[in-house]
């Protein structure tokens, strides 16, 4: 048999990090930091920091269709148009659904982005900490499986990740939020900060108002510039203003030296040696050729987002594995969980007419969660925050109207009135049986089997969903808003494009995937730090703590191979 | 067998449960699923929808929709962005004004006068709303699923307009890259909302 040694050597790295998004964009700094060589592994195309950023100096003139789907684009992706990320503003940023499809067994939304960057391009960037509220949840309830770590475990890991990634807040002392490394706060407005004065003292400080916490600079950081306030973040912005793998942790790895970053390489596989019983490397698809290559490594970053992660695991299959590489527990897979929103209220002020704001702000207000704690206990577990804002309507709100004319002109292009709007984000329990599996019958565009998703909503978060509408009223009303209404505008999973919970950490390798380090209880030079960690959702955006788990995995796994233990 | 009738066995036959989704993609893999199709307006109705427009949105001291392309705006909208039933729907609806023009006038909506063409659209408004009114009362599954006509060139004459040059920078105040965020300004009667 002809070994090509010299090429195996050249497709050989210290680490294999597979996925560059928000967390895969976090493990190639830290390893190539801590001076390893990486090899990073995108399945989509690559886009340039500024320079690949199409449309994000254009004019809103500068779209044909001013923002608007074409109906052949309505066509080739009938899972993205589902709701309002896929639009012409930064059409090229969202999968070509055709080529990729998916088994969908109940509604799932799945929203996907394949380029460098992955949706740290398009992301919310809202950043908060979880607390021990949070990590204690699952054992206090007693459901599902305990987190293998507490609060203290990973605070100087948040620390770590804001410091470098640039959050903007207020630091308001909540114990369930806790306070992180902040840049200046953005500025409420004068609607918001009246609402949150006047909630504030109804509820006693049981229910409390901050600025949202946003990776968006609001000064100079780490050489990058700070937000120009333009609120168009979702196309990439070329002030390096806010986070993403682009503006932040890609130039940091390059600057090493010790970075390969190759596009157009899909992740087929795992490969696994049942001699040394660790990954010996990954099978990859040339995106552009269909040429299959191996490449290989010392300890591997799974970092594909937690259904991408979930795929190439359940995909990688040997006489060890037959169900999916690590999944002797039979928990890959398995208690898939995603935020549910979409429900909450609005309301008009009558008051500050002559008052108006410069800028557009990238960033709203949050409320953090106040149900089922300090006493409060409702018919349902967990909870849910509030991100909102209050602005004045523009020409839109003229659309409805029969008026036209002259007169109608005038009106619409004054200032409308004010109103302010609250939207719930919802925990959703992990559920063993909300879980994804593989799919033979169907092929994607490379010829590899797809993912069938089978995932609902239940009762807990039904109950919820009440609170969650009636609650933004309640307080839209103390806050002496007019002409409120609620809306429920329904929520399927992956809605909210948090999808965690596939390959949850644990203690117990009989139950979980992951440790304590998210490295894998069977295969311990395997890494999974994206979405498919959580053991449960808690109800704050997720990204931050996949960052700060990222940075901490990282450190553990260059440890232990220094200890020459993986 | 064909095709559909093929796949739809082959999911029998596997006792899997594969969505109307799925299914979507298989097939559509094999027929190259529905096309997007447009519909050629003769240079009249361009025209016409281009009259209609300015009169949603005249000139006044700021420039009005024709001065912003709005009429061509719409109809390229109506031909990419729709499908060929709301682009049939669309063409319906010019005809309509005609309709009234002629029944009012005696003549085409483009042979009458401004003031004809107020009447014709307030006409065309008022049935609007009587009919959004009696759709409100209406259970979800018994409401139309068209959109009124004079509700369609209304909202693509707003959108057309206020995201145009003209609208945004005459019309309305739009500033690139404001640069800083000021939460609380003073402003006084008269100001133009921002654009965006």
């Amino acid at each position: 048999m002809y070994l090509n040694t010299e090429a195996d050597k050249q497709n050989t790295y210290d680490a294999i990090v597979v996925g560059s998004g928000i967390s895969g964009g976090w493990a190639a700094k830290e390893l190539t930091e801590k001076g390893l060589k990486v090899l990073l592994l995108e399945r989509g195309r690559n886009i340039e920091h500024v320079k690949g950023y199409d449309t994000a100096l254009k004019a809103p003139w500068e779209f044909k269709h001013r923002g608007r789907l074409t109906q052949e684009q309505v066509l080739s992706h009938p899972v993205q148009v589902r709701d309002y990320p896929y639009s012409e503003f930064n059409a090229s940023y969202w999968v070509n659904d055709k080529e990729c499809p998916y088994t969908e067994v109940k509604r799932f939304d799945w929203y996907r982005g394949f380029h460098v960057g992955g949706k740290s391009l398009m992301w919310g960037r809202q950043s908060y900490r979880l607390s021990d509220l949070d990590f204690e949840a699952n054992v206090k309830d007693g459901i599902a499986i305990d987190w293998p770590i507490r609060y203290k475990d990973i605070a100087p890991w948040y620390s770590y990740a804001e410091k470098f990634a640039g959050i903007s807040g207020q630091r308001e002392g909540i114990p369930n939020l806790p306070d992180g490394e902040f840049l200046p706060p953005m500025d409420m407005n004068c609607v918001e900060k009246d609402v949150k004065k006047r909630i504030e003292a109804h509820y006693k400080n049981n229910r409390r108002m901050t600025i949202g916490r946003v990776a968006n600079l609001t000064q100079p950081h780490n050489g990058r510039g700070n937000c120009q306030y333009r609120n168009l973040c979702s196309r990439g912005c070329p002030f390096g203003a806010y986070f993403s793998t682009q503006s932040a942790t890609l130039p940091a790895a390059m600057a090493t030296g010790n970075l390969t970053m190759r596009p157009f390489s899909i992740v087929n596989a795992i490969l696994y040696d049942k001699d040394k019983k660790r990954a010996s490397g990954v099978r990859v698809i040339d995106a552009e050729t269909n040429e299959v290559v191996e490449f290989h490594s010392k300890i591997i970053f799974l970092n594909g987002s937690t259904l991408g992660s979930t795929f190439v695991l359940l995909n990688s299959t040997s006489d060890t594995f037959p169900d999916g590489l690590g999944n002797s527990s039979g928990q890959l897979g398995h208690n898939l969980m995603d935020h549910h929103f979409r429900t909450g209220a609005s309301g008009e002020s009558e008051d500050y007419g002559d008052k108006y704001y410069y800028g557009r702000r990238a960033n709203g207000i949050y409320i953090p969660r106040y149900r089922n704690l300090n006493g409060d206990k409702r018919d349902y577990i967990r909870g849910f925050g509030y991100q909102g804002s209050a602005s004045r309507s523009g020409w839109a709100r003229g659309v409805a109207e029969m008026a036209f004319g002259a007169d109608f002109k005038e009106e619409v292009s004054a200032p409308g009135p004010w109103s302010m709007g609250l939207g719930g984000f919802g925990e959703t329990l992990p559920y063993f049986e909300n879980k994804v599996t593989l799919d033979r019958s169907q092929k994607d565009k490379w010829g590899q089997p797809v993912i069938s998703i089978d995932c609902e909503f239940k009762d807990n978060e039904r109950k919820m969903r009440v609170d969650m509408m009636n609650d933004a009223a309640e307080m839209l009303e103390v806050a002496g808003m007019k002409n409120i209404t609620t809306f429920d505008k329904g929520c399927f999973p992956g809605m909210a494009i948090h999808e965690m919970g596939t390959a949850r950490m644990g203690n117990d390798p009989k139950t979980s995937v992951l440790n304590k380090w998210n490295q894998m209880h069977d295969v311990k030079n395997v890494f999974i730090t994206d979405g498919s960690c959580m053991t449960s959702a808690a109800c704050q955006n997720p990204s931050l703590t996949y960052m700060a788990l990222t940075a901490r995995a990282c450190d553990y796994a260059v440890s232990e191979l220094k200890k020459m233990n993986i | 067998m064909d095709r559909r009738a093929a796949v739809k066995n082959m999911a029998l036959l596997m006792g899997s449960a594969i969505s109307a989704t799925t299914l979507g993609f298989i097939l559509d893999g094999c027929n190259n699923g529905p096309k997007a199709t447009s519909t050629t307006f003769t240079p009249g109705q361009e025209n016409m929808v281009a009259e209609i427009a300015e009169i949603i949105i005249p000139k006044t001291s700021t420039p009005g929709a024709k001065e912003a392309g709005v009429g061509a705006f719409i109809v390229m909208m109506i031909n990419e962005c729709y499908p060929e039933e709301a682009q049939q729907d669309f063409i319906g609806g010019l005809d309509y004004a005609d309709k009234i023009t002629k029944g009012k006038f005696s003549k085409t909506f483009l042979e009458a006068d401004g003031k004809q063409r107020i009447a014709v659209i307030q006409q065309l408004a008022e049935e609007t709303k009587e009919f959004t009114d009696k759709e409100k009362d209406l259970k979800p599954e018994e409401q139309s699923k068209k959109v009124p006509f004079f509700k369609q060139v209304k909202e693509l004459t707003m959108l057309g307009y206020f995201t145009s040059e003209a609208g945004a920078t005459k019309a309305l105040n739009y500033v690139a890259i404001p640069g800083r965020y000021d939460a609380c300004i003073t402003i006084k009667p008269g100001e133009k909302a921002w654009a965006l």
